[in-house]
Order: C-alpha cells, then structure tokens, then sequence
C-alpha cells in the first residue's frame, strides 16, 4: 500500500509540477469520470485493444475515438504516430461538433511513443511513454443504457444545469423556447438544449434539415390555433408537391378546422 | 592561544546561517511532502471509494430494473408493511423502478446482504445506504427521495427517478448520490408510416426522425399518491391510502390532471395517434415505409376471424368467457367471474405496449379532432359489444367521470348504457398513461 502511494505521490507530484498541461489533464481526468458518453466509436478498430503500440501509419494524425456525451460534446482521441526523432502527440479535446473542429487541445501530450488504446467495460485506459517514463491514464466512462448513475461525492454536484422555464402563454406572447433548431443549410442554429426544457419538450412539424425537425420547450399544445403544426412526417405520401414550408403542406397538421400555414419559416396553425 | 580573525568570524557566520537555511530548506521539503502525502491519501481514498461504488452499482441496478427477482411478493415473503401491501392481482411488473419496493430492499427486507458486500483484494467492504431523506407520507426519513426534474429545477440525466445516498463502512468521510432513472415501463416507438382511422378514412403519418417513448403501462395509483403528496396537495381527496391498490391503476384524475401529472415527469399525456400506431400490428413489419396499410381491430392478431372477442360476436359469449380471454381483455362479464389484474404482460402489442383493450376507460390527447379523447374498449361493455376493439373511441368533456361527461357511438347504444348507470352516482374509471420525444 505504501508503495503504491507513493507511485501516486509521484505522479501527482510531477503533474503539478511539471506543467499547466498536467493539470489539465488531473481536472479533464476527474471531469471524465463524470461524462455521460451518449455513443462511444471507434473510427479505427485496428487501434483499440491492440498488444502493439499505435507505429503506422508514420507521421500521421490519427482519430482513435470519438466519444459523445449527454451535451452533445464530442471528446476526441488523436495521436500523432511518432517517425524517427519526431515523437508522437496526444491529443484529447473536447469539440462541439465533429472530431475535424480546430480547437486548442485540452490535454496535449508530446514526445510520446509506445502509445496504447485500451477500451473494456466503458473504462478507456491510455498508455503511453513519454523519455522513457511510463504513464497510464484511466477514465471510466458512464454507459447512457445505465438505470443507475452516479451524481455527486460527498455532496459536489455534477453536471446539473438549471431548467428553462416557460409558461403556456408565454408562446401566445412570442416567447416560446426554441430548444432546438437548424436553417435550410442544415446548421445548428440553435444549440440542442431541449432536455433543459422543465415541462418538456415538443417538435414541430417542420423539418428544415432533413431528418431534424424545430422543437420547442413546454406542453404539447401543437395543433391549436396559432401553435406550430404537429408533425406528420413527410414519408407517409409519394405527393412532393406540399412539402417544406409552404400553406397546407402535408408535413403538419391542425386540430379539425384550422389550415397549416407558412410563417417565417415554421408551420402554423390558423 | 591562537587569535580570532575577522575572517574567521565571516565564516563561521556563513555556516551558521547555511546550516539554518539548510535547516528551513529540510523543513520546507517536509512540509511539501507531508501536503502531497495528504493529497496523496485523499485522492486514493476517494479513488478507493469510488471503485467499491462501482462494485456495488450494478447490483443494485438489476433489483431496481427487475423488481422482485428472487419472486417473494407473489409467494406473500416480502415484509413490508408501510411501502407494499399484498395484492396477488398485481404482478411484479409493477415493482420494477418502484421508489417504494427499492426502499424495502434498502432496507434489507428482500433479504440480499451479499448486494452490500464488495471484496477489493483481500480486503471486504460494506456498503450502507443513508436514511437522509424526508417524505410528507412518512414521519421517518427514507432511503429514497422521488426526483422530477420539473419539480427540482435542475436537469438529471432523465426528467423522473430517485436518488439514494450511500457510504462505506471502512472508507469514512464519504457518501455518494446515485441517480435511478425510472424507465422500466417506457418503449420506443419504431420509426415507419402509421395510420389511423378518422371517421371512415385512414390517415397516416409517420414519425421518421422523431424518437417517441411511451409508458407501455397506465400511470399506477402509487405514482400518483407520490404526485399528490409531494406537489398537488390540493388534490388530497383522491390520494387512496389503501396500499393493496397501489399497483392498480390510477382512474380518479380528470383530463386536466392527468396532463398535469404527465407534465410533472416533463412528458405529455399520451395522444391518440401514438396510441393507434403502438397497438395494431403492421401488415408488413420488414418495410417500414409501406404505404399499404391495414388496420386489425386486435391488438395480438392480423387475423379478427380467429379472434375470441369476433367470434363472442358472432356465437355465445359463455363459451369465451375463460381466465385466459379476460386476462387479454377484461370486459363487462369478467367482473363477475375473475378477478381484475394490472401490470400484466397478457394484453400487449408488437410494439410492448400493454393493457390495450377492456378494464377502464382510457383517456388521450386528440390533435386532430380534440373531442374525441378516450377509448371505449373496457369493462363497461359486453365481451361481443361493437366497441371491444382497437379505434373505436369516445368523446369525454374531461371535466369529471360521471355518465353525462361521456358520449360515444349514435343515440340507441348510448341511450342503453344511460338506462343502466343514469339513476345512481356512478362514476367511470378513466386511466390514462404519458408519453415524450426523446433526443
């Protein structure tokens, strides 16, 4: 036991003196204990739970996991495969939106070689050398399909967000929340927040993007008069004449008596 | 006697002062040492902490998500008197993602020390769960506190479960909270093109890109005890304190109130077209954009003609009017003759969707025509009754559940059932379920 610690003695000692980028990577260590991993994948198997370290192909960046959590935050492992004197990199970042996004790395390592991927049980363990010194960094991940989860230690809560609130007339009064939205190029437009939406959350009838309707905080009061139009979906005709945006289209519908209309780009109930 | 120098002097100064320079520098390194070694056994303890909660989490879920496992309820072994009763018409179903049978369990009356223990090395560990939180039923603190998202404000990672607090005997200083999302009773409902009937005519839709979980059980009398309890306290009069019929289902909330109940749990009240589309069985199950599509009146069957509920229609009800007929349908004969049972797995659809026809009325949310909003198979119909099958639903003013809030069919069918209940305070049960969009 004594021994042990002091391996942990050292380790912790020479993080927090060696570098900003040790303690980083102590706070994203602990941070990802927490992450809700919504998807884990990975871009190349032939990386993962191999007995060989990462060596070809050389010099080259490579994408060895993706890992999406509950925020819809990529975390992204790239490695710079080491040629010659030109050691390897490790980089560990957390992207908004794809592993291609240019962000300053929030764990950096360099001179690394030996560099090994190991993924079992929703536990992603990284080893590595950097002059000759071993390292190992353990993150355990959380599995979505788990019914149990765990929130706090001693007390720190982790990852609560505060809830939007919204009341029913507040739509009526052009307040609604638009939890959830893309533009007709298929860009977010509005970052997915719908599972902070308090009384819940309703789509629309419109699907601007293909496959991704607009969704809005609160009851599902779609279908009344001057709410969005609910959604039918756009596969349950051959007609393509009524689709998209446009009066009637056959994308939304309206309790019995109101007609779909177009405005500012959402289907309306009038 | 040789003389003291001036340069003596300067150099027995400079080592004085070294030695105590020395002396501070030692102090100081064993200072830093003793702040790492500090940190050093915080961070292992707590590493050590968290190893045997992730031992013992998986244990703890598979009773959460499977209830009764070892099968004590039925058999009448489980004793726990303030959070279950005994009632052998409810099946165990109902003890799954139970905030009242996980508390029995925590408090060790299923009998399963073993879950507590964890062995890391050679060394044994005992995780005890902490009597921390308050619950207006109880005067007592409980091991378990309901958590709705909508109710606490802040976002947990699914909008309604529980939260229990546990430490470990050998590791003092620490607890941890974990999260159970109540989820056992809801099922995805499959992307493809539906259809429903309005009037006389098929409407379809579908729901491509859009992920909707439903409640494949009614909401129970137990969840809505908690509700009321905990947050509608104005309702008080409908908390039924009998615990025997906890696991039924709640059929006392009018249609504002459910859909408030709904909302607590950030869900919607189920609505008709979700309700249509998870109980009848696709005519092409491998195409899920087929625009051909049938419309069976039974849930379990594509085929009506073999149906008993057709052939009651067409023959003697007597001869359908068996235990196994009113566990899938529990119509008006069944009352007299068997008992009424609630989360079972008899009635159910292809989609997992269950309790679909006979028993209590069952009120939805209509968009297409708001009026007509609850179902009218159920147990105040006769077994070859024309409205004991799938679609066939009733127009309710939601304002209470006594015979002139509800209308169906044309004047002759509703002028008999008048006749029968128009003199007394009969009130129908209207039970009713919630469903969401998920991400």
């Amino acid at each position: 036991m004594y021994a042990r610690n002091r391996i942990i003695l050292f380790i912790v000692m020479s993080i927090l003196s060696s570098s900003v980028m040790g303690q980083v990577l102590l706070k994203h260590k602990i941070d990802i204990i927490s992450a809700k991993a919504t998807s884990m994948k990975y871009v190349n198997m032939t990386y993962v739970n191999s007995k060989k370290s990462i060596m070809s192909p050389v010099s080259s960046w490579q994408t060895i996991l993706k890992i999406k959590d509950e925020k819809h935050n990529y975390w992204c492992l790239k490695y710079k495969v080491p040629y010659k004197e030109n050691k390897g990199i490790i980089l560990f970042s957390q992207m908004k939106s794809s592993c291609n996004d240019t962000k300053e790395s929030d764990f950096k390592a360099e001179d690394v070689s030996m560099f090994k991927v190991m993924y079992k049980k929703l536990s992603l363990n990284l080893n590595f050398k950097i002059d000759n010194e071993d390292y190992n960094w353990k993150f355990q991940l959380q599995d979505p399909k788990d019914s149990v989860i765990l929130m706090n230690i001693n007390g720190a809560e982790l990852n609560q967000n505060k809830l939007l609130f919204l009341k029913d007339r507040d739509f009526l009064k052009g307040k609604i929340i638009t939890c959830h939205d893309f533009d007709s190029q298929c860009e977010e437009v509005v970052k997915n927040k719908c599972s902070l939406c308090r009384d819940g959350w309703f789509s629309g009838a419109l699907s601007r993007c293909s496959g991704q309707k607009t969704k809005y905080c609160g009851a599902d009061r779609c279908g009344e008069r001057g709410w969005p139009a609910c959604p039918r979906g756009s596969r349950h005709t051959e007609l393509k004449a009524l689709k998209g945006c446009q009066n009637s289209s056959i994308e939304g519908f309206c309790n019995n008596g109101l007609i779909v209309f177009c405005e500012e780009g959402q289907l309306i109930c009038r | 006697m040789s003389k003291i120098t001036n340069i003596q002097i300067v150099r027995f100064i400079f080592a004085g002062l070294s030695c105590f320079t020395l002396g501070l520098f030692v102090l100081y390194l064993w200072n830093l040492v003793g702040f790492y070694e500090g940190a050093d056994s915080d961070i292992a303890q707590k590493s050590l902490f968290l190893q045997v909660i992730r031992e013992v989490k998986p244990k703890l879920e598979k009773v959460w998500k499977y209830g009764d496992i070892d099968e004590l309820y039925q058999k009448g072994q489980i004793e726990c008197p303030k959070d279950l009763g005994t009632n052998k018409n409810i099946d165990t179903n109902f003890l799954k993602c139970n905030s009242h049978f996980f508390h029995c369990y925590l408090e060790g009356k299923l009998n399963r020390p073993e879950d507590f223990k964890v062995k890391i090395g050679k060394k044994n560990y005992q995780v005890q769960a902490n009597k921390i939180f308050k619950n207006k039923l109880y005067t007592d603190n409980r091991f378990v506190k309901n958590i709705s998202q909508k109710v606490q404000g802040i976002q947990y990672p699914h909008p309604n479960g529980v939260l229990i607090n546990l430490s470990v005997k050998e590791i003092p200083g620490f607890h941890a909270s974990l999260f159970l999302k109540k989820d056992c009773h809801e099922s995805l409902l499959p992307e493809r093109v539906y259809a429903k009937k309005v009037a006389q005519d098929e409407w379809k839709w579908d729901n491509f890109g859009q992920n909707i979980s439903f409640d494949t059980y009614p909401v129970s009398v137990q969840d809505v005890n908690d509700w009321i309890i905990e947050v509608r306290p104005e309702l008080k009069s409908k908390v039924i304190i009998e615990k025997n019929k906890w696991g039924e289902y709640s059929t006392n909330l009018i249609l504002a109130e459910q859909k408030e109940y709904c909302q607590y749990n950030s869900k919607q009240l189920m609505n008709s077209r979700v309700y249509a589309a998870a109980t009848y069985l696709p005519n092409d199950l491998k195409n899920p954009t087929n625009l051909y599509i049938k419309l069976p009146p039974y849930p379990w069957s594509r085929n009506k003609k073999k149906s008993f509920l057709h052939l009651a229609k067409l023959g003697e009800v007597r001869n359908y009017l068996t235990k196994s007929n009113c566990k899938k349908s529990f119509t008006k004969e069944c009352t007299d003759k068997y008992p009424e049972l609630f989360f079972n797995t008899d009635s159910v659809s292809w989609s997992g969707f269950y309790s679909i026809l006979g028993g209590f009325f069952e009120s939805f949310d209509n968009k297409v025509n708001p009026d007509l909003n609850f179902k009218l198979s159920s147990k105040y119909f006769t077994m070859n009754s024309p409205y004991q099958q799938r679609g066939e639903i009733g127009r309710g003013s939601g304002e209470s559940h006594g015979i002139k809030e509800f209308k169906w069919g044309r004047g002759r069918s509703r002028r008999k059932m008048n006749e029968v209940y128009a003199n007394s305070e009969f009130k129908y049960g209207v039970q009713f379920r919630c469903m969401r969009e998920i991400e």
